[in-house]
């Protein structure tokens, strides 16, 4: 048995707005072994982004541990979660968030060059993801001139660029049609086969989810194994 | 911090032109910072040749670059006379006794100063010769009843060249009396300083006259120098001067004598460039809201570099660089034009007034109306014909540091606001 690359313990996620208490996330727990594809379905507003942000350090949990790689994420100061964010984690949103004064092969080395790689080095690594994801003749384009399915493929790549440890997909698909999501769902799972990552998806697709090694629901601020 | 990626970004920002890019906000901060430095420079270049050459007229007609000052105790006539004139960088040193007195005519009278002086010191001094004008007859001290008289005393006593003036002076030769004594002398020339307080005021007669008409107890007797570089550092030479002066002579420097009116060109000086100063401070409000908007319209990518792995302070470096660009473009082409325009600022004045005069005197005659005298923007009388413009390295300097700080200073706010940006409250939106 492998090793667990994320444990979550007795997470939750409470936000107190000025008259009531509203219970997102209550008592999550579950780990994820190194190199398992693992998929969060739920419907819309049961809190999926909300657990995928605790876990990537853009959030903090009311209680509980989250443990990824070395680092205990709840604990961590600003200047370590930026240490963290550059070291374990690669993220894609349901939007692309490619930086539009950037072409793709530049946004894909760009986690790279703010890891501290050279520029020849990142530029390597970049090339041969955006080749994996199959825009190498479109890698000078700059994100206004890719389609939808092109620009979240290139943020696909920009997620693997870094070499993280966990990669985060928040409904990557989600802004998609039918046919550009199956294209960019195919990638994403072969690509991070390809590399051995690890990767959190969370969709509300439920036909997604028997694709991955596990598959859990969220319901009710619940994670349950499915 | 990795400075690199800060470039990166900032480098990119700097690039992206067209309707949603940061160019045309990073263009508009260079131009203000350029346009609001150029009133800086020029009244910093052009303020000190004014006053130069104000001054100049002053130190030229009266009060000498340097004057020795006899002690009251002292009778030059009987002393002898240092010979200072061989100094090095020494160029006049000439004898003079300066008393008060009243001239009269039979047309009027008033209170003079007479200034008795060597008979050839309008051959003699350079200086005098260039800012003097001579209104009528000659400044021709050639005999002892000689006098050139300031316009405006002629005026009063309503005299010209060949005409006789009274002047009343007195002699002690004890505390106790005081004797008056009338001597006539026929007016060679009338002459104009260029300013009316003092061409009210000048008598000048030949020094030998001045030496028997006045006492040293009514009298003050000097030692006027010039030198050859009055504007320059005067301390090595004063140091010189004071060792040779025989005891009881006291030595001034032109700024130490003209101390008021120094100070006051100074201080208005330095008003102007406070006021200047201000200006760019307006130019920093402009830094501030164009990095700001950079930084409202960037919110979202912000966000994700900070999401990438980007640090705080890595995005506050790209916001420096970006104040740090526009103080140095903006500083460069501000000085640039503010020193080309001070150069030339004598062409300038030139032209507006030709400018000025053409469009008057076209108007004039669209409406048969007779030409009127020329504009000007300086009263030659009081100013000056030519500004003369020398560059100020050490002023250009301070100006320069001082907009690229303010510009650095205005990048700060947006840089820390930009950094402190959580991704979670950005993201969110979407
Ligand atoms: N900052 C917040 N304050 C209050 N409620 C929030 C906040 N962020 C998210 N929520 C609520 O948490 C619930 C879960 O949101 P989210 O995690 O985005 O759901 P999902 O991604 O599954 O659609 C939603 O009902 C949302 O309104
Ligand atoms: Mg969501």
């Amino acid at each position: 048995m492998s090793e667990a690359v994320l444990i979550l313990k007795e997470v939750g996620k409470t936000y107190t707005s000025s008259s009531e208490k509203l219970t997102i996330l209550k008592n999550i727990s579950f780990s994820v072994e190194a190199g398992k594809i693992v998929v969060i379905t739920g419907e819309s507003g049961s809190g999926k982004s909300t657990l995928l942000n605790l876990i990537g350090g853009l959030d903090t949990p009311s209680y509980g541990t989250i443990e990824a790689g070395r680092y205990q994420v709840d604990a961590l100061r600003e200047e370590e979660l930026t240490i963290y964010r550059r070291n374990v984690l690669g993220l894609v949103f349901q939007f692309h968030y490619l930086l539009r004064e950037f072409t793709a092969l530049e946004n894909v080395m760009l986690p790279a060059r703010i890891a501290g790689n050279s520029r020849s080095e990142a530029r390597e690594k970049a090339e041969a993801l955006i080749a994996d994801v199959g825009l190498s003749d479109r890698r000078e384009h700059y994100p206004s001139s890719l389609s939808g399915g092109e620009r979240q493929r290139i943020a696909v790549a920009r997620a693997l660029v870094g070499e993280p440890l966990l990669i985060l997909a928040d409904e990557p698909t989600g802004n998609l049609d039918e046919g550009n999501s199956r294209m960019v769902e195919d990638l994403l799972f072969s690509v991070v086969r390809k590399h051995g990552k690890t990767l959190i998806l969370v969709t509300h697709d439920s036909q997604l989810a028997q694709r991955g090694d596990q598959h859990y629901n969220l319901h009710n601020g619940e994670l349950l194994c499915v | 911090m990795r400075i690199k990626v800060s470039l990166l970004i900032a480098g990119r920002y700097l690039k992206s032109a067209g309707a949603g890019g940061c160019l045309r906000r990073i263009r508009g901060a260079i131009l203000s910072v350029a346009l609001s430095l150029i009133p800086l420079i020029v009244v910093m270049e052009v303020s000190d040749g004014m006053i130069q050459g104000i001054t100049a007229r002053y130190l030229e007609l009266g009060t000498y670059h340097l004057q020795a000052v006899a002690g009251r105790d002292i009778e030059m006539t009987e002393s002898g006379f240092p010979r200072l004139e061989e100094l090095p960088g020494v160029s006049l040193a000439v004898r003079e006794r300066q008393g008060v007195a009243l001239a009269y005519s039979r047309e009027g009278r008033g209170g003079v100063t007479i200034r008795a002086v060597p008979h050839d010191i309008w051959e003699k001094d350079a200086g005098l010769r260039t800012y003097m004008e001579i209104r009528a007859g000659a400044f021709d001290l050639s005999t002892a009843d000689s006098a050139v008289v300031g316009a405006e005393i002629a005026a009063r006593l309503r005299v010209q060249p060949g005409d006789r003036i009274k002047v009343l002076t007195t002699r002690s030769f004890s505390a106790e009396s005081l004797m008056p004594r009338v001597s006539t002398f026929i007016v060679r020339g009338v002459v104009s300083t260029g300013y009316q307080e003092l061409d009210k005021l000048w008598i000048y007669i030949p020094l030998e006259r001045g030496d028997r008409i006045m006492s040293r107890q009514t009298s003050r007797q000097i030692i006027g120098i010039k030198i050859d570089e009055p504007f320059g550092p005067l301390s090595a030479l004063s140091w010189e001067l004071r060792g040779i002066l025989p005891q009881g002579f006291r030595l001034f420097t032109w700024n130490e004598l003209e101390y008021a009116q120094y100070m006051s060109f100074q201080t208005t000086r330095y008003l102007l460039v406070f006021i200047m100063a201000l200006i760019i401070c307006v130019a920093a409000v402009n830094i501030f809201s164009s990095l700001v908007m950079i930084q409202i319209e960037k919110r979202e990518e912000i966000a994700i570099l900070k999401s990438l792995g980007m640090s705080g302070a890595e995005i506050s470096g790209v916001f420096i660089f970006l104040g740090l660009i526009v103080g140095c473009v903006g500083t460069f082409l501000g000085v640039a034009s503010g020193l080309a325009i001070s150069v030339s600022i004598n062409q300038i004045i030139a032209a507006v007034e030709t400018c000025v005069n053409g469009a008057r005197d076209f108007l004039r005659g669209l409406l048969f109306l007779p030409g009127a005298e020329r504009v000007r923007i300086f009263n030659p009388d009081f100013y000056l014909e030519h500004i003369p413009i020398t560059v100020n390295l050490r002023d250009l300097a301070l100006a320069a540091g001082f907009s690229l700080l303010v510009a650095l200073l205005a990048a700060w706010i947006p840089s820390r606001g930009a950094g402190k940006i959580r991704p979670l409250e950005v993201l969110r939106r979407h």
